[in-house]
């Protein structure tokens, strides 16, 4: 009866996942080759920002460590223990997406090893654990620490890194985090900064609060400097990320209104609202801090410069919402050339910014 | 002598999202060479039942075997006799319609039967867009795409989520006999759909998911009794039952 139809098979022979990597990356060069010309121009415009970016690099790296030494010379243990703690977030994050990403991979329902997915996510944790070590290892070496301090560091980045698979982080039959925000379900009727306002809630969950909590008592004690900056920190992390979940309800807003017959000028200005609420917030805090530490001369560039840089990300994520995925690069080239603008012609720098502005924003109007 | 395992069973089947029970103690059995659909009104379970059987979501609570093999356990050995159509949703976009098929293939170690698929695909009409990438698929050619993948290696126990909403005609007409012929040969099919005509006319077997549960279970000769009745009918005997329900739970409404 049960002829022709498969039972138990053999295990397959390679890891499906790299495989399907490599098909990808196999096709992705297929279409670089299928548009030589368009392919030059972006690999050529790549190497150029790169170039740019070594070139900052190289001359900020002299004073970056000259005070990462000072700071490592004042306060040794708490920043030890704030980096391997930021490490140790930034990990259990990272593990918790790949293992949903897994759950819900198109092969997952395939028969496929266990150990094909454990093997893929110890490959991962030993890059990023290579990846600490050298890049962290290295800032290290150039700020001349002595070698104790880079074996404590890799030892630290190892358990930091290795305390991740102590969580049990698959949340079993917790569904995504966004259906529990009914954007639409407000009692007071729908709006735009109403959806954001919620959105900008969900950003101080206790879960991301306990970890900045943690960074800021981790500030040594007696050094009222080094609590300040560190509760500064605190604020920062959290006003950026509120920042950044309030402009990706403009992606949300896009993907599930595109078919209503709503101008964008209206909503794009309705999506405003929250944003500059955050940016008003993180002026107010940059001020006082600025202001504690005796520097407010610093203030009018410092503000100018955040409100600039806000703005274009705002313009630039209602320009790119329809192809959120292009956000991060388009925005990472503007800023790029307005960088290149301050390096070489600083008095370019505003005409080219409102051009920017004027571009995106006529881009973000098309209906 | 040793009996045959069903081709699936599931027992006191528990799933909840939060607070937000889902599936409440589904308790089933399916035979080999059945072709039975999963009816039952929206939000009832039925897509988070199927999630659960390929694995998007852990068993909470209860057990579920594939022919004796429980998942929980031996995952692999109860997937390597499961034919999932994955939702269009998380196919691939950037490998073409043929690299798919082979990878999936090669993970079933059933390469031998591609040629099975390709004429599969053939019969569903997507063999234009087999080397084009899978992100130019129009939502149809996806969900082609989705049962051919499924279907490759003879698994035989084959679910399939809402797979007849976006097939056109013909192609509709050429998966209901390429699930018959599975059947015939012994595979069993599990079906969830809304089309209560589809059900009535095309299943050996219905079951109705209401709450998390199996409201209702029809057989053959129940189906053949609605074919049968000009007046009644599959859909009428769901309607019932759902009116029902919505009574029991809102006597005053």
């Amino acid at each position: 009866m049960r002829a022709g139809l498969c039972s138990a098979m053999d295990p397959p022979s390679h890891n499906p996942y790299q495989r399907e990597r490599r098909l990808l990356l196999q096709n992705r060069i297929a279409a670089w080759r299928a548009q030589p010309d368009e392919s030059l121009f972006h690999g050529l415009a790549l190497l150029a920002a790169a170039t740019l970016g070594v070139v900052i690099l190289v001359q900020a790296l002299p004073s970056v460590l000259a005070a990462l030494s000072q700071a490592i010379t004042r306060w040794p243990l708490p920043l030890l223990a704030a980096s391997l703690l930021l490490i140790h977030i930034r990990h259990v994050e990272l593990m918790r997406t790949r293992r949903a990403r897994l759950r819900l991979h198109w092969l997952a329902a395939q028969p496929i090893p266990a150990s094909v997915s454990r093997r893929l996510l110890l490959r991962l944790q030993a890059f990023h654990f290579l990846a600490y070590c050298i890049g962290g290892g290295g800032l290290l070496y150039l700020a001349d620490q002595p070698p104790l301090a880079l074996v404590l560091w890799i030892a630290g980045c190892g358990i930091a890194i290795a305390m991740a698979n102590t969580y049990r982080l698959d949340r079993a039959g917790s569904p995504p985090s966004n259906t529990r925000l009914m954007p639409f379900a407000v009692r007071s009727g729908g709006s735009f900064w109403r959806w954001q306002w919620i959105e900008v809630c969900a950003v101080a969950a206790p879960r991301r609060l306990a970890h900045a909590l943690w960074l800021f008592l981790l500030a040594p004690a007696g050094h009222w400097s080094a609590t300040l900056i560190a509760l500064v920190l605190v604020l920062i992390y959290l006003l950026l990320a509120a920042w950044t979940s309030s402009v990706g309800v403009l992606v949300k807003a896009q993907h599930w209104l595109h078919t209503q017959p709503l101008q964008s000028k209206r909503w794009l200005l309705d999506c405003l609202r929250v944003p500059l609420l955050i940016l008003a917030c993180l002026s107010a805090l940059m001020v006082l801090t600025l202001a504690a530490t005796a520097s407010l001369r610093y203030a009018p560039p410092l503000l100018l410069g955040m409100s600039a840089i806000a703005l274009l990300h705002y313009a630039c994520a209602a320009a790119e919402r329809r192809h959120p995925r292009r956000l991060q690069l388009v925005f990472a080239l503007h800023l790029l050339v307005l960088l290149a603008a301050l390096q070489s012609l600083p008095l370019l720098l505003a005409p080219l910014w409102i051009a920017q502005l004027f571009l995106l924003i006529r881009r973000s109007l098309r209906d | 002598m040793s009996t045959i395992p069903p081709a699936l069973s599931m027992h006191d089947l528990h799933h909840a999202y939060g607070s937000n029970q889902v599936l409440r103690g589904i308790d089933l059995d399916l035979g080999a060479g059945e072709l039975v659909g999963l009816v039952g009104p929206n939000g009832t379970g039925k897509s988070t039942l199927m999630r659960c059987l390929c694995g998007a979501e852990p068993i909470q609570r209860g057990q579920v075997l594939m022919n004796g093999v429980d998942i929980a356990l031996d995952r692999q050995r109860a997937q390597a006799q499961f034919g999932y159509a994955v939702e269009v949703e998380r196919l691939p976009g950037l490998l073409t319609g043929r690299q798919a098929l082979q990878l999936v293939a090669e993970v079933r170690a059933a390469s031998a039967s591609l040629d099975q698929s390709y004429a599969l695909c053939v019969a569903l009409g997507m063999a234009p867009w087999l080397d084009r990438r899978i992100h130019e698929f129009s939502l149809g050619t996806r969900q082609k795409l989705a049962i051919a993948l499924a279907l490759i290696g003879r698994p035989a126990l084959i679910v399939l989520d809402e797979v007849l909403n976006g097939l056109d005609p013909l192609a509709a007409f050429a998966l209901k006999e390429e699930l018959q012929e599975r059947t015939r040969a012994g595979a069993c099919v599990l079906l969830a759909t809304h089309g209560l005509e589809v059900a009535e006319r095309f299943l050996d077997r219905a079951l109705l998911l209401l709450d998390g549960r199996i409201a209702a279970d029809w057989d053959a000769e129940a189906l053949r009794g609605f074919r049968a009745d000009p007046d009644g009918g599959l859909e009428h005997a769901v309607v019932l039952r759902l009116r029902a329900a919505a009574l029991e739970r809102d006597p005053v409404g």
